[in-house]
């Protein structure tokens, strides 16, 4: 519980330095400003996340046994579904019915891998256990 | 399977979330656990039951268990 708490502030912590550190990069550099919206982004994203995990969990585990297994089964059910979705898509271009640009195959199966291990664990959450 | 883990914890006046704490998982968990829509490790059970002063038996009914054999049949097996 405490190692929890904990972990939140670090992240927190580490994303206010980054965010200021980001801002610093950007303002000395003048013009260069890749390394600085860089650093700023990645800060943000440690803020919001210590910010929210600390409000939603606060002292309680972030992940125990249940929540590990069932993430665990939703990325399989997620990567069977992400391979059947890219041999589909392999067979549609291979017999013409459909011809997608390398960058739009990759989007599309980044899309369904994403959202399929979301849905996957969010009904598993939801049921309560993976059988 | 069925979980007397509700009757155990309002015996000692205990909250999900105070026997979620004691074990170490999410209040989620316990809810699931008394429903018995979950089926927890060996380890979790064990802390369970420990938490709650007693044994596994007595906190988890498995809906296939064989019915307990009468006193007159025990002696015929053992012999």
């Amino acid at each position: 519980m405490k190692g929890t708490k904990q972990r939140n502030y670090y992240r927190i912590i580490i994303g206010a330095l980054m965010l200021i550190s980001g801002l610093v990069s950007i303002i000395m550099t003048g013009g260069e400003v890749v390394i600085g919206t860089i650093l700023l982004t990645a800060g943000l994203v440690f803020l919001i996340t210590g910010i929210s995990r600390h409000r939603r969990y606060g002292d309680d585990p972030e992940s125990d046994e249940r929540s590990k297994k069932i993430g665990a089964y939703g990325l399989s059910y997620a990567w069977l579904t992400g391979l059947f979705f890219m041999f589909g898509l392999f067979w549609l271009d291979y017999l013409g019915v459909l011809r997608l640009s390398v960058q739009n195959a990759l989007v599309a199966s980044i899309l369904v891998l994403a959202l399929s291990a979301a849905i996957f664990q969010a009904y598993l959450f939801r049921k309560g256990d993976v059988e | 399977m069925q979980t007397r883990i509700k009757e155990y914890r309002s015996r000692l006046s205990m909250t999900q979330d105070d026997l979620a704490k004691k074990v170490g998982v999410r209040r989620e968990t316990i809810v699931f656990l008394e429903q018995g829509k979950y089926n927890p490790s060996l380890r979790l059970a064990h802390d369970v039951a420990h938490a709650l002063h007693t044994k596994i038996d007595d906190l988890f009914i498995f809906d296939d268990e064989p019915e307990p054999v009468g006193m007159e049949h025990r002696e015929i097996l053992v012999d």
